[in-house]
């Protein structure tokens, strides 16, 4: 089973919402659509179902070509944000509800039924009210719903977002653990990367209606295709820089940037840029562990004020004349410290001066795609 | 008067509000979803379009060619402006008298949760679904001759038609009203009153503000259903008083003035829309106010709290009560006579009161099906996409606009092409199910909008065509609305009246039909009959929608 979307392009009253969108999804790959709210996911996601129709482009799978299949003779399994479970049915009867449409006998209902509700952590509760079940529940129950009549592709509209943290973690790994066994391709959109890095093995960011990288969880995160995307994906703010010219002593270049002269690859062409430090760049360097690299030019700067998460402490720090930034730590900090800071040149993402790039300080609204659940 | 029970308590979206939500079927109109619009497009067509052409020719293009003489002679005509004066003054006096004796027993039923406050808030909706005729049969057997109250001698009398309309009309006041001021939040009165507002500043200046809206739209559909009104003006207004639709009624069967008659139906239905527009308008301007999703229910505390509810919904309790055992008890007078003459033959209708009564069932089980088919058609059209079936919404509810007088007229001058249906047993559940349409669809459309449309495509991604959406989505979710609307039907033509009276075939009446022949003979044993049949059809009424709630709770 292979999805191919080829230019594809969808329009909600009259406007482009989806704008030529290119995107593979191979046999038992899972491949999630990463965007702010209003880039159009959702829209994209309906599209593949068939519950809104494409204006343009071509949608096939294994060369079958989707534009003439209304939405019930597509065989998808789709999951929603908020279930969408039939009210007026038990757990047992949303499951086998896919199933009835088949024609499935009874009998093999009943024991498919049984099969899925054990896969996903839930036997035992067949003639279970829709109302009594917890979020978490319902959810496990959507997913066995989508997955009991063996569908060709799954497709994911923002599964885990109304779950907490510990549910959803739970249930990312069960999702990963089904998919991996049935094979089963999938598509998940999410504006949630955390939900996107765990889930896929290839993400597409999409903004404004137009996919602009698409790669793997760990190089989207190490060497974001713009601005933009480095800010969402959670680094920091851009900042404009001048390359100068290579050091005469170790041939190292520096930007300078609003918070100092700061190194970047040695590789960088002079001129103007835009600047991004990656949230793994900047390392407080400590007096005694200072000597390992001297070549190494030293920011000094100081803290604003630090968080403690997840077992470190994010510190934000006031750097030069630039906007503040996230330094993570082991080491206890205070707020008005002046501290040294070492930075990764490996680490400092340069993009091309010049194309404004207004989106870089408004993530949530794009003016363009409008609101993409207003179908 | 039977025209209220068509005008629904809520006010229907209007056509912007259908986009919302995700199409029924997605994709291409299916033929299934055409024909869905095309029914009751084609029904109301013939049975409710085509009667309002033919009363619009009568009255304005009575010789071949357009001639606003009659139109003009009836509007200049002295005795039409005493019918219409009398039309608004007494819709405004009874509009005036049950907002005044509705809204403390809103107040006591809603804001405030007692023992034996649930029961009471159930109690207060009985009167809204009791047939008109049967309102009048119980005023005239408390204030009419050989009542209880016969000395004041209020029969026939403006003061009857008013306590009347009151009587039932209550229901409205506190069913729209109540319902909003339940959910007020009690936060904002409490904030006044820490600034120093006494109790009546705060009903002053915060909560009756806050009610703005339901108490516009009570007081429009009061006003209309009284504006409307046949049934009691017919029987507690005497031959003197007429309003619109009396006038109409008497033109039409008494004088066979079928030109003045026609004039008189375009007034009425002019006179009606001004004034939907102007509440409209009202209703818009008032302010939306904060209100929680649940009911936020205070318990009395104390005494004075008692007290004062008690003295809020004496007047309404007494205004329903008083009539009805009165009516009760006069039919169970003579040991039984009434009742136990119910199956004989009686000179007055040619036929026995039962037998009314049995032709009353069998309409409305007829009417009943045609209103949930058509009415549900139409339901699952609007509630789908837009621009399928663009002027049903406008036609579906358009007989909420025309008086029951004025489809029973119009019934009778059009319905003899291109089938001739008027000496047909069916035109009665046909006008019937015309007049119950629009509640149908009242009340099954928010229910369908009400279903996440994610549900339905949930259904369709699992491999449901649009046709198994609807079978088995749509229809289970909606049936609390679905078993809802096939009572109110019922109900509707158990008491039909007013367009009854024009079409139903002699020696064939319905039960209300019969009641109000039998009240207006002299006799003693057909005043009791009367009284008999009244009282059985009211609890025939009564138990019907009780069944569907009973009904909708086990299922």
């Amino acid at each position: 089973m292979t999805l191919t979307l080829r230019a594809v392009e969808v329009e909600l009253g009259g406007r482009p919402v989806v704008c030529g969108v290119d995107l593979d999804i191979g046999a038992g790959e899972t491949v999630a659509v990463l965007g702010p709210s209003g880039a159009g996911k959702t829209t994209l996601l309906r599209a593949v179902a068939g519950l809104t129709p494409i204006a343009a482009g071509a949608m096939q799978l294994d060369g079958q070509d989707l534009a003439a299949v209304p939405t019930h003779r597509r065989n998808f399994g789709l999951m929603f944000q908020d279930h969408a479970l039939f009210p007026h049915r038990d757990v047992a009867g949303n499951v086998a509800y896919g199933l009835e449409r088949q024609g499935v006998d009874r009998a093999a209902r009943r024991s498919r039924v049984g099969e899925l509700l054990d896969a996903v952590g839930l036997d035992g509760y067949q003639s279970r009210r829709i109302d009594t079940l917890s979020g978490g529940e319902q959810q496990r129950v959507a997913l066995a719903r989508a997955l009991a009549p063996r569908p060709r592709l799954m497709l994911f509209d923002e599964p885990f977002g109304a779950l907490d943290r510990l549910r959803r973690e739970q249930l990312v790994a069960d999702v990963r653990a089904l998919l991996a066994r049935t094979g089963v391709p999938a598509l998940v959109v999410t504006h949630d990367h955390d939900e996107a890095f765990a889930l896929a093995s290839s993400v597409a960011v999409l903004r404004a209606g137009r996919i602009v990288q698409q790669s793997s969880p760990a190089d989207l995160w190490r060497a974001p295709a713009d601005e933009w995307t480095a800010r969402f994906v959670g680094h920091g703010d851009a900042v404009d820089g001048i390359v100068g010219g290579a050091s005469l002593l170790d041939g190292h270049r520096d930007v300078a940037t609003p918070w100092g002269d700061v190194p970047v690859p040695s590789g960088a062409a002079p001129g103007a840029v835009r600047v991004v430090l990656r949230s793994d760049a900047l390392s407080i360097a400590r007096p005694d562990a200072h000597a390992r690299r001297d070549s190494m030019p030293t920011l000094v700067g100081t803290i604003l004020d630090a968080t403690f998460r997840g077992g470190r402490t994010v510190a934000r720090v006031r750097l030069g004349s630039g906007p503040p930034v996230a330094v993570v730590t082991d080491d206890a900090v205070t707020p008005g410290e002046t501290v040294q800071l070492g930075c990764d040149p490996d680490a400092v993402l340069l993009y091309r001066s010049g194309a404004p790039q207004p989106a870089s300080t408004s993530l949530d609204a794009e003016p363009v795609a409008g609101d993409e659940n207003a179908q | 008067m039977d025209v209220d029970r068509r005008r629904l308590r809520r006010r229907v979206p209007t056509p912007p509000d259908l986009a919302g939500g995700a199409p029924l079927s997605p994709g291409r109109g299916s033929g299934a979803g055409i024909l869905l619009g095309a029914l009751p497009l084609a029904y109301v067509g013939w049975f409710l379009v085509w009667p309002l052409v033919a009363i619009l020719g009568r009255g304005l293009v009575p010789r071949g060619h357009v001639q606003l003489g009659p139109m003009v002679d009836v509007v200049a005509n002295a005795a039409t402006r005493h019918v219409v004066v009398f039309t608004i003054a007494q819709a405004a006096l009874s509009t005036v008298v049950t907002l005044a004796v509705g809204l403390p027993a809103a107040w006591a039923l809603h804001r405030w949760q007692w023992r034996g406050a649930r029961v009471a808030r159930a109690l207060s909706l009985v009167p809204f679904v009791l047939p008109t005729i049967v309102m009048a049969a119980a005023w005239e057997a408390l204030l009419g001759p050989g009542g209880p109250l016969a000395s004041w001698t209020l029969v026939p009398s403006l003061t009857a038609i008013v306590l009347a309309h009151a009587c039932f009309n209550i229901a409205v006041v506190v069913r729209v009203v109540g319902a909003s001021w339940s959910r007020l939040d009690p936060r904002a009165e409490d904030a006044a009153r820490a600034l120093g507002a006494s109790s009546f500043t705060v009903l002053r200046t915060v909560t009756l503000p806050a009610l703005i809206r339901p108490l516009v739209a009570a007081a429009a559909i009061v006003y209309l259903f009284c504006f409307t009104s046949f049934g009691v003006v017919l029987t507690l207004g005497g031959i003197s008083r007429n309003t619109i639709e009396t006038q109409i009624y008497r033109l039409t069967t008494q004088q066979l003035a079928l030109d003045r008659a026609g004039a008189l139906v375009v007034v009425q239905l002019l006179a009606v829309l001004l004034t939907l527009a102007v509440a409209g308008r009202a209703e818009r301007r008032g302010a939306r106010f904060a209100i929680r999703s649940a009911a936020a229910r205070r318990r009395p505390d104390g005494a004075a709290d008692r007290v004062a509810i008690a003295v809020a919904l004496v007047p309404a309790a007494a205004l329903v009560a008083v009539p009805f055992c009165t009516l009760v008890a006069r039919s169970v007078s003579a040991s039984f006579a009434g009742y136990r003459t119910l199956g004989a033959t009686s000179d007055v209708l040619g036929t026995s009161p039962l037998d009314a009564l049995r032709h009353s069932l069998a309409v409305a089980a007829v009417a009943t099906a045609i209103a949930l088919a058509v009415g549900g058609a139409a339901s699952f059209a609007l509630a789908g996409p837009r621009r399928r079936v663009p002027v049903l919404d406008a036609v579906v509810l358009l007989p909420l606009g025309v008086s029951a007088v004025s489809v029973g007229y119009g019934f009778l001058i059009a319905l003899d092409r291109p089938i001739d249906l008027r000496a047909s047993w069916w035109i009665v559940p046909l006008a019937h199910a015309t007049v119950a349409i629009p509640f149908v669809v009242r009340l099954v459309v928010p229910a369908l909008r009400g279903i996440d449309p994610k549900t339905r495509e949930a259904a369709a991604v699992l491999g449901a065509p649009p046709r198994t959406v609807r079978r088995t989505v749509d229809l289970p979710i909606a049936r609390r609305a679905f078993v809802t609307a096939a009572g109110f039907a019922a109900a509707i033509s158990l008491g039909e009246f007013g367009a009854t009276a024009f079409i139903a075939r002699a020696g064939a009446p319905t039960a209300p039909l019969a009641i109000y022949q039998l009240l207006g003979r002299p006799g003693t044993a057909n005043v009791q009959s009367a009284y008999a049949l009244a009282a059985v059809l009211a609890a025939a009424v009564t138990v019907i929608m009780l069944a569907g709630e009973r009904l909708e709770g086990t299922l």
